[in-house]
């Protein structure tokens, strides 16, 4: 089959060629690759219709199960496949070459180098490494993007995507317009899911969380309002209070998954919270799940421990949120005393060497699996991963559109039924 | 006729108007009780020996439900306090054997576990309220519960409706960051030394450190304003003041008698002026420069964090990390952030409710790092001396080390500017 990614991107291709090279390993036998250097054509030659062209004989291929295919961010191929096809691929890599016969990457000595053919059987190594090195650039530079602050490129870039960073005197104006406006349209929902390995998917809980985007439209349009961590998390304090008057509302109290709702460890320490949990009554506070982040745990481990005894005293789970998947090994979980971890997927993970892997499953493998959520999943490879990891649970876009196809599917065969008994 | 409490009534807090903790609601109650005694009786349901986890919870859940019933139907008083204590406060007539009934049904041990109910009970303590010995002892530990809940609502604090609002606000944190800019930062950073204590007790200076002081900034530009503790916007200033920190030290001499140390954020670590001081200041291996930076930025942005701290080192700096309590060693891993140095910050109360595995988390942390790169700040009592050093700690900051110093103290006593 191809390889796509529910990511759309493109490089969501880099990080499925690097995942499915890995699981490789357990199936060597009668295995060999082509990576075919596309990116090398001039820029005329390498439009996505070219592309598509050029690999159109390798897709049927893919049809036929014979091999697996990648067309990476770069516009390189690469295509891996049994050796019983290897005629057949040599063929197609020559149509190729004959496609492209006017461009200067296939004249002189470059031409060798158009195609390189790997014996993954023999050099899985080799070919582990070469693969590692031709997706990482996409995912080392999608990683230090987001995480360098000394990045000025991605500084600007984020400027210029979501404005300036919130300052005091704005926050001070976003809290007064706060306290009337009507925040229930910006609610939103996301579902945490089972999911298994055969795709099969369940839901568990909802969690309710206030749309940022849709916030900062309402209220400080062009304003980056998470641009500041400091100001923002003490805005999120606000928002808070804001949230739990209108998640005790009846109606809303009245949805048939548990709800989980993210709060900071002081909100769960003030009056608001006194009021929400009087209004949720004894006993009602067992279908709630109270999320807090790691960073607002460990601003305070005390204030954190205390919210945490008090919401578990009360009934409430406790889900530590905001964990990074790489961070998984740091984080104690144990000892912070919670019911439930969200850790965060980090599709760059897959780049990393076998032994962090190794860790994050051994550090997971002594949490229950089942408290245990992979959270922000935009796609198949993440699923993936996060069952090779012992992780069952789930939640992201990507999820959403796996629950969504499935209540097509059975909306579809109820129909069909009714429609069966009907003739 | 007594008012039953809020668990589990719908409309319960419109009789809590001021909406209370049920901590602060129980110690008031009891408070008006007569000091000869009432006729009273109390049940107090603790969990402390049975954990809280998901079977103790609903067994909880249960007893409260099966609580505020008998208060419904006998006139009783149920507090919820936190961490899952019920109080329950009931007249004569309450039927004893109904109390047992409930605790025994929802036992956090299920009999059908083969568990003996009687053995698994709740750990109960029951008080005779006529009796003036009992009524002290709930009295006592009404207060002591009211004073924890206190404590920690005050470290967590966040403005709520109908509170004196003399917190920082984003309006008032406004105000100061525009007054920052023009303050020099000698009005408001202030020094402090950190020393070894060797084993005859004797304090061996080994590092100044400068940060700023939030005093000095309330006296100058928020008189009267609580800056603290902990809050966001008390964290978003102390980011603000980064720049004035970086200014101060580039004024500051050679380091040639004892190494100095800065505290600034993260993001501060890619300014030129950070970079010009680490090029000018610190000779490569020397360590003459120790930077803190704060745990919670660590954490959160680790790839430049580590790339901070690689910068650092390569211009002959050490890395401290900052803003460490005493429980964070048994949450954290702290190994693996790979600080030179450690501080972590002593609290009396932090240290007292700390359990063996956190002290061994900590004793754990100061073999890693090392017994002298792990520093014991606020430091302003000897208990904190004593109490680093059962932890293995051996290096303390703080004013009653500046006191062991005295006459001696080398450090440059900065701030003494007037207010303006």
């Amino acid at each position: 089959m191809i390889a796509t990614s529910r990511q759309g991107a493109v490089s969501g291709q880099n990080y499925l060629l690097l995942d499915y090279a890995r699981r490789l390993a357990e199936h060597l036998d009668g295995r060999q690759a082509v990576h075919i250097r596309l990116s090398r054509l001039k820029a005329g030659n390498r439009r996505e219709h070219h592309v598509t062209a050029a690999v159109s004989g390798l897709r049927s291929l893919v049809d036929s199960n014979d091999g697996q295919l990648f067309v990476l961010a770069s516009a390189d191929v690469v295509f891996v496949y049994r050796n019983a096809v290897h005629g057949r691929v040599l063929r197609e890599v020559e149509q190729i070459r004959f496609l492209f016969g006017d461009d200067p990457a296939l004249s002189g000595a470059g031409a060798e180098a158009f195609a390189r053919w790997f014996d993954v059987e023999s050099d899985y190594d080799g070919f582990l490494v070469a693969m590692r090195r031709l997706a990482m650039p996409a995912v080392a530079s999608a990683a230090s993007d987001d995480t360098d602050p000394a990045n000025t490129r991605a500084r600007l870039k984020r400027r210029q995507s979501q404005g300036d960073p919130l300052t005091p005197d704005q926050l001070a104006k976003v809290e007064a317009s706060l306290a009337r406006a009507d925040l229930s349209s910006l609610i939103r929902r996301q579902p945490v899911c089972r999911v298994s390995d055969r795709l099969d998917i369940e839901p568990v809980f909802e969690e309710a969380f206030v749309a940022i985007a849709g916030l900062r439209e309402t209220v400080l349009p062009g304003t980056d309002l998470a641009g500041d961590r400091c100001l923002f998390k003490h805005l999120t304090e606000t928002l808070d209070r804001r949230v739990l008057a209108l998640l005790s509302a009846p109606d809303q109290a009245r949805a048939s998954l548990d709800q989980a709702i993210n709060l900071n460890v002081a909100t769960v320490l003030s009056a608001d919270f006194v009021d929400f949990d009087g209004r949720l009554g004894f006993g009602g506070a067992n279908g709630v799940i109270i999320e807090i982040g790691l960073i607002d745990a460990l601003a305070d481990l005390s204030a954190f421990a205390l919210a945490r005894d008090r919401l578990q005293g009360k009934g409430y789970r406790v889900c530590l949120d905001g964990v990074k998947l790489s961070d998984a090994p740091l984080v104690e979980v144990a000892a912070m005393g919670v019911d439930l971890v969200k850790l965060r997927w980090e599709p760059a993970l897959l780049a990393a060497e076998e032994e962090v892997h190794a860790e994050i499953r051994s550090r997971i493998g002594r949490i229950d699996p089942e408290s245990v959520i992979l959270s922000q999943v935009d796609g198949r490879v993440g699923i993936d991963f996060g069952h090779g990891i012992g992780i069952g649970l789930f939640q992201g876009h990507g999820i959403d559109r796996l629950l969504a196809d499935d209540k097509r599917r059975r909306h579809l065969l109820r129909l069909k039924q009714v429609l069966r008994a009907d003739t | 006729m007594p008012v039953i409490e809020t668990v589990g009534s719908r409309t319960g807090w419109n009789r809590n108007g001021r909406q209370d903790s049920p901590e602060q609601r129980l110690r008031r109650f009891l408070d008006r009780i007569p000091a000869e005694g009432a006729d009273l009786f109390v049940v107090h349901v603790q969990t402390g020996s049975c954990g809280l986890d998901s079977r103790v919870r609903r067994g909880l859940q249960a007893l409260g439900a099966g609580f505020q019933g008998l208060a419904t139907a006998h006139g009783a008083r149920l507090f919820a306090l936190s961490g899952g204590e019920l109080i329950l406060v009931c007249g004569p007539r309450v039927p004893v054997e109904k109390i047992e009934a409930l605790l025994s049904d929802n036992a956090p041990e299920a009999a059908s576990d083969g568990v003996d109910p009687a053995s698994a009970n709740w750990p109960t303590t029951w008080y005779d309220l006529a009796d003036p010995a009992d009524l002290d002892r709930l009295k006592d530990l009404a207060e002591r519960r009211e004073a924890d809940c206190r404590r920690h609502q005050r470290a967590a604090a966040v403005p709520g409706a109908g509170e004196p609002s003399r917190r920082l606000d984003p309006a008032r944190l406004a105000h100061i960051v525009q007054h920052l800019g023009k303050t020099e930062p000698e009005h408001i950073i202030r020094s402090e030394t950190v020393v070894r204590l060797l084993r005859s007790a004797e304090p061996v200076p080994c590092l100044y450190r400068y940060a700023v002081s939030l005093n000095a900034i309330s006296a100058r530009f928020a008189p009267g304003v609580d800056l603290g503790p902990r809050t966001w916007l008390q964290r978003a200033l102390l980011e603000r003041a980064d720049r004035l920190v970086l200014g101060f030290a580039e004024r500051l001499p050679a380091a040639d008698v004892l190494p100095y140390g800065i505290d600034v954020h993260l993001a501060a670590v890619s300014t030129p002026a950070f970079r010009r001081l680490l090029d000018a200041g610190a000779a490569p291996g020397s360590g003459a420069v120790v930077v803190g930076l704060p745990l919670l930025d660590a954490v959160d942005e680790r790839v430049a964090y580590e790339r901070a701290c690689r910068w650092v080192r390569e211009r002959g700096g050490r890395v401290l990390l900052a803003g460490l309590s005493p429980a964070t060693p048994a949450a954290l891993d702290i190994g693996r952030l790979e600080p030179d140095l450690v501080a972590l910050d002593w609290h009396p109360d932090a240290a007292a409710d700390l359990g063996a595995g956190a002290r061994a988390a900590i004793a754990a942390l100061a073999k890693t790092v090392g017994p002298e790169n792990v520093i014991l700040t606020g430091a302003d009592t000897e208990a904190a001396l004593e109490w680093g050093a059962t932890v293995g700690i051996r290096c303390f900051q703080g004013r009653f080390v500046d006191r062991l110093l005295g006459v001696v103290k080398p450090a440059p006593v900065v701030g003494t500017a007037p207010p303006a």
